[in-house]
């Protein structure tokens, strides 16, 4: 299968933020403003073709309409922000006392939680959220050639697009520091089917196989909930890129179980969190199940050169090849990165603090340090002075770690790219400067009001434009079928196939709308 | 180290210049895009130190503490989502 969709879903963290600077997080104070929200689409869709409504516990999430491309995917997930962003602006407008209420694109929770050291003592669940990665896959695919191909990248893949965290607890019993990733701290299993739960959530998640949104005779659908959400376009674009060559190749028959058998890591769960935590990229923290020892970088090199191997006798496409060059590129990189030893202060970052999320924070964190004479291993238990008083340097380095996320202008990921020169990506690339970002802003502003042009979304978000034109809401509109709800419009369309464009059902309903 | 010291080291350090980053995210008058005659190196060149300087300037900023910052490590307490 030469072709693929892929989407991404993101849960979003959230606060009304009072004029006085009062935070509130509770949901029931929050429901309140989300009645406009649920009014706001055509059955949760909107004329982008995407999706976007209240998950679980009232975190907003957006979902992406089909993208077969890594650009408009990447486009599409930035689109939602300004989508999102825009409805709250909205929401708040005129209410006394509400200064905003702002979206954070993370995964998880600021305040501690019970200062335990173990996770077993909790007495309330550690609180996490997520963003959902999904691959169209061939049917044919067996549960056992994906764990064997995937599970050694997926618990090295974070250095690639984790997005950083300042941990708010005990974390592998030692005191609040820096990690990888947000989220493998809370994947405490190795297979399942949950996606909630702090002992449930997997790396290899199989949940969502059985429901592909397209013929399921042909199609399952890849749901992987391990990963961070990324402010980084980059950091995106190699987190489903590396997916997209790696499911092609078990789809194309490639030798996963003879070339991947020597690194399947003892003990994934452990193995993801250790290199969470290990910073330097390069020490041999995974345990493999052969009885030897392997660093992260090691183990992304060997998937580099099965990748190769592959592209050299199968072929890959341009946007899959592009993105092989890039994921070598950075490893290449990740390798050569220089850290004091005894700070955990970057020394050289080899570009990637200007690229990668979890480096480009670091860098910032790193600078908040230095402000206040204190680096990675001194820090806690600190207290700096500011204007109403005293405040620890770990909340400092907290604040700024949850404000990278903030996706308004405030937002520190935004500010920082906002430091860039107003030029079009192609001229950036050509002066050799480094930029998280991979899509211009055009794409982008474009993105938010159009579909994706060639794969289904088009017919969705064609259509929704044209109902809403029309202020004829007699439709319920889904993922893969279109049903009249009123007499006169004829029977249900189906959409089931995710890579086409047109539909002659469709193209005759709008004639008749 | 005594303790007037150790405390006098943990005081912020303020910003070099106060001066606010553009909020358009153009280039100032020295870095400039580039003026005829000049060739790709020279402008590539004068547009990395431009933007490194900015970019310094941001983490500076982000140092400082501000009165969000006291309710976001305390207050972001948030339900269990997927």
């Amino acid at each position: 299968m030469k072709k693929r969709i892929y989407g991404i879903e993101t849960e979003y963290g959230v606060a009304l933020i009072a004029k006085n600077n009062r935070w509130n997080c509770d949901s029931t104070v929050l429901s309140q403003y989300y009645d406009f929200l649920r009014s706001e689409f055509f059955y949760e869709f909107l004329p982008n073709g995407s999706r976007c409504y209240i998950d679980v516990a009232f975190h907003p999430e957006y979902c992406t309409a089909e993208c077969l491309n890594l650009a408009d995917l990447v486009a599409q997930d930035k689109a939602g922000e300004r989508i999102l962003l825009d409805i709250f602006n909205r929401v708040v407008e005129g209410k006394e006392g509400v200064k905003r209420i702002a979206l954070f694109k993370n995964n998880v929770q600021y305040a501690p939680e019970d200062d335990q050291s173990t996770p077993q003592a909790f007495s309330s669940t550690p609180v996490s959220f997520g963003c959902h990665e999904n691959f169209s896959m061939d049917k044919r695919l067996g549960l056992e050639i994906i764990k064997l191909a995937l599970t050694p990248f997926l618990v090295a893949r974070q250095i690639l697009c984790g997005s950083g965290w300042v941990t708010n607890v005990h974390y592998q019993r030692r005191k609040s520091r820096y990690a990888i990733s947000q989220r493998t701290r809370f994947m405490n299993k190795y297979v399942g089917n949950n996606t909630r739960g702090w002992t449930q959530r997997p790396i290899i998640c199989t949940a969502r196989w059985d429901e592909p949104h397209a013929d399921s005779s042909k199609y399952q659908r890849m749901h992987l909930i391990l990963g961070d959400s990324n402010m980084s376009e980059l950091s995106t674009y190699l987190k489903m890129a590396t997916l997209g060559i790696l499911l092609e190749m078990i789809e194309e028959g490639y030798p996963f179980a003879e070339r991947c058998a020597k690194l399947m890591p003892l003990s994934p769960v452990d193995a993801i969190k250790l290199v969470s935590l290990d910073l330097t990229c390069r020490n041999p923290v995974i345990e493999l199940d052969a009885g030897k020892f392997i660093s992260a970088v090691d183990m992304l090199l060997e998937y580099a050169g099965m990748m190769d191997e592959y592209e050299e006798v199968q072929g890959l496409n341009p946007d899959l090849s592009e993105a092989l060059k890039r994921f070598k590129d950075v490893l290449r990189r990740l390798g050569k990165r220089e850290m004091d030893s005894e700070t955990l202060m970057e020394t050289d970052s080899q570009g990637l603090g200007e690229e990668l999320d979890w480096l480009i924070k670091k860098t910032i964190l790193d600078r908040t340090l230095m402000a206040y004479g204190s680096h990675w291993n001194n820090f806690y238990g600190r207290k700096i002075d500011f204007v109403n008083g005293r405040i620890g340097i770990h909340e400092k380095l907290m604040a700024n770690d949850l404000k990278y996320h903030d996706i308004s202008p405030q937002g520190l990921y935004n500010q920082f790219i906002a430091t860039e020169p107003n030029l079009p990506i192609s001229r950036l690339n050509e002066l050799g400067i480094r930029t998280p970002r991979l899509v211009d802003k055009e794409k982008i502003e474009n993105m938010e009001k159009n579909p994706p042009q060639n794969t289904r979304a088009k017919i969705r978000g064609d259509l929704i434009k044209l109902l809403a034109a029309r202020g004829n809401f007699k439709f319920r509109i889904d993922w893969e079928q279109i049903v009249p709800i009123a007499a006169g419009y004829g029977d249900s369309i189906a959409l089931d196939d995710p890579f086409a464009a047109q539909n002659d059902m469709a193209d005759l309903l709008k004639s008749r709308i | 180290m005594t303790q007037e010291k150790e405390k006098e080291k943990l005081k912020p350090v303020p910003p070099e210049d106060g001066a606010p980053i553009e909020e358009d995210g153009s280039l100032d008058e020295e870095g400039e895009g580039a003026k005829p005659g000049n060739d790709l190196e020279e402008e590539a060149e004068r547009a990395k130190k431009d933007l490194e300087k900015r970019r310094e300037r941001f983490r500076q900023m982000a140092s400082k503490v501000e009165g969000e910052d006291t309710e976001a490590s305390t207050q972001h307490k948030l339900t269990e989502g997927q």
